[in-house]
């Protein structure tokens, strides 16, 4: 074994990269230069020389570094996610889109019409994911969007992830229409289990073959002591490893164009009085929104968190905010500077922090039965997670715990006054405040070390645990 | 298919969820046994999937869906997108008893189960041999629609 690695990131904006002496469990160096668009080699290239040179001379001339290398530049890993029942394969093919690092650009269900191939020409995604009826059940719905497909104008890498009855039929049918098709085994194989890890992996070979090898990296997978892979889907391994403890651990990482959030937790409460309702949720889990964010989604998330903004906010205020909001959407690269323009970039944090939370997390439903007031569950329970790592943009500078804390007791009015009303009502399964740790990844190791997840996954956890700032 | 006209009306029964009340089901069953139905029971405590599982098996042309506990409301909902995802998305749902607990309107009841995607929705006072007429017309109707489709 090697005992030093290097670990390199190429994100849409910033390449970083950090050297580690893989032993002592520690970084020692890092490096960060603007990601180079054009040709994100050079920017890779100036990183990775520049650790290369901080390596020691006595260790260089005995062991090359072993080299990780992620990315999520020019928009990351885009998947268009295509299933028949919404609540059935639709939502097991974006659970298994967003493990597998990608970013869900579009969804449809049932049978895909004319003006839903427009659309998905529009988007162009890098995966077409196609799914849709258990093994051996509908055939119809797929074999009609297998063919839509076939017959639109797309270039994308189409993967089919639906009922196995008909997986060569769907291939014939996107082959012989010149589209580039791959199979996996069936996200939704019966009705009580989704199965991602397949559908991961395909989507992996997928990145490699079209992100890497397309996008102008292949001489960077050359020297990788792994393949390179998307970096949220490095994270969400790394996420995997992080709760030894069974606490409850939730991830969020807040960019300027989505805000994600991975959870390890158990997914169901531990009363007695609960019926859960829907696919399986998964202890391991990742979602992705593309309208909340800090900068090129401000205007959705603006949108989006309109109510409260009405209630926090007066009328001065208001006007304040629209013109932050005008401002960073026309230059994306804008910090705030003044007290107002700070106070305006938190309200935004906050709503992205309040709504990526609520998404990711289910409900409860209150229900009368005769064995008296019962409450049905759907979607993941978070109130069992106890603890919250903040990464990225807003939540990597301190104080940050104060948007955590907003986003929590004050964004849903309806969750605050819960414990006063005695007639019960839907609630939204959030963690609670007041039962929380909340950590911040300062130093932006948290993607460097994911890198590291699988091959060293003690090293990772290391990196991780002794650079995060408690608050 | 050959023989097609001759196939039985075939349904499948059974009381839905941690519902063990048998007796009315036992009487539906008697009930469709006796005019020509080919009647599959699962009898009491049958998951959605179990009843969708044994219709795929048995090519049948209707669920009959009972609940008498009144946590109808609960146990019945999705069981339609789990019939469409499982191929039998256009299969005859029917569905009665005492679906909710307490005293509420049936109009309000029967939206609430339509809207989830069952066909018809019935109080616990049903004319058995209305019913009976009602749902030979409906799968004659829908073989119809199926026998068109094939060609």
């Amino acid at each position: 074994m090697a005992a030093l690695a290097l670990s390199i990131d190429i994100g849409s904006t910033w390449t970083k990269g950090i050297l580690v002496d893989i032993k002592a469990k520690r970084c020692i160096h890092r490096e960060e230069t603007p990601t180079t668009v054009e040709n994100l080699v050079t920017g890779f290239n100036r990183v990775y020389h520049a650790l290369m040179n901080r390596t020691p001379e006595q260790r260089k001339s005995a062991e090359n570094p072993e080299v990780f290398v992620s990315s999520s530049a020019k928009g990351g890993l885009t998947i268009t996610a295509i299933g028949l029942v919404p609540d059935l394969t639709l939502k097991a093919a974006k659970m298994a889109a967003a493990s597998a690092g990608g970013k869900i650009v579009a969804s449809f269900s049932y049978k895909l019409t004319a003006a839903d191939i427009e659309a998905i020409e529009e988007k162009n995604s890098d995966i077409i994911l196609l799914s849709g009826g258990t093994d051996g059940g509908d055939e119809t719905y797929v074999l009609h969007n297998a063919r839509m497909l076939a017959g639109s104008a797309l270039a994308s890498a189409i993967l089919y992830a639906g009922n196995q009855a008909v997986r060569d039929q769907v291939l014939d049918i996107l082959e012989n229409a010149g589209k580039k098709a791959k199979a996996t085994e069936n996200i939704l194989p019966d009705l009580d289990s989704v199965q991602v890890d397949q559908a991961r992996q395909a989507i992996a070979d997928i990145f490699l073959e079209r992100i890497i090898e397309g996008r102008g990296l292949a001489a960077v997978r050359d020297i990788c002591s792994a393949d390179p892979r998307p970096t949220p889907a490095a994270v969400y391994d790394l996420a995997g490893l992080l709760d030894d403890t069974d606490e409850g651990l939730l991830m969020l990482d807040m960019g300027g164009a989505t805000t994600d959030v991975y959870t390890v937790s158990d997914p169901y409460g531990e009363r007695t009085d609960r019926i859960y309702r829907g696919l399986p949720e998964t202890r391991l889990k990742r979602t992705v929104e593309g309208d909340l964010g800090l900068r090129v989604s401000a205007r959705f998330a603006a949108e989006i968190g309109a109510a409260y903004i009405q209630r926090i906010l007066d009328n001065r205020g208001r006007k304040a905010f629209e013109a932050w909001v005008e401002q960073i959407s026309g230059n994306t690269g804008l910090l705030p500077l003044s007290e107002v323009e700070q106070r305006s970039d938190d309200i935004l944090a906050t709503i992205c922090a309040a709504e990526s939370i609520a998404r990711h997390g289910g409900s409860l439903t209150p229900t009368f039965t005769p064995g008296g007031l019962m409450w049905i569950q759907q979607g993941k329970d978070l109130r069992r997670v106890h603890r919250i790592i903040g990464s990225g943009g807003r939540l990597a500078k301190p104080g940050s715990i104060t948007i955590i804390r907003s986003a929590l007791e004050d964004y849903f009015p309806a969750e605050k006054e819960r414990s006063k009303s005695s007639w019960p009502r839907t609630e939204r399964l959030m963690p609670n405040f007041n039962e929380l740790v909340y950590e911040r990844d300062g130093e932006y190791i948290i993607p460097l070390a994911a890198n590291l997840a699988l091959v060293h996954p003690e090293v990772a956890k290391a990196l991780v645990i002794n650079s995060l700032q408690r608050e | 298919m050959s023989g097609q006209e001759k196939r039985p009306y075939t349904i499948v029964l059974g009381v839905i969820g941690f519902d063990c009340h048998s007796v009315g089901n036992k009487i539906l069953d008697a009930f469709f046994s006796e005019r020509r139905f080919k009647v599959i029971n699962l009898g009491v405590m049958v998951s959605q999937d179990e009843f969708i599982s044994a219709a795929i098996e048995s090519a049948a042309d209707a669920i009959l869906v009972s609940s008498l506990y009144g946590h109808g409301e609960i146990d019945c909902d999705g069981l339609r997108g789990r019939c469409i995802e499982r191929g039998i998305g256009d299969i005859i749902l029917w569905v009665g008893g005492n679906l909710v607990v307490g005293k509420k309107d049936f109009s309000e009841v029967e939206e609430k189960f339509l809207s989830m995607g069952y066909d018809r929705v019935f109080p616990p006072d049903t004319d058995l041999e209305k019913a009976a007429q009602e749902l030979i017309e409906a799968i004659e109707r829908r073989r119809q629609n199926k026998a068109e489709e094939r060609r």
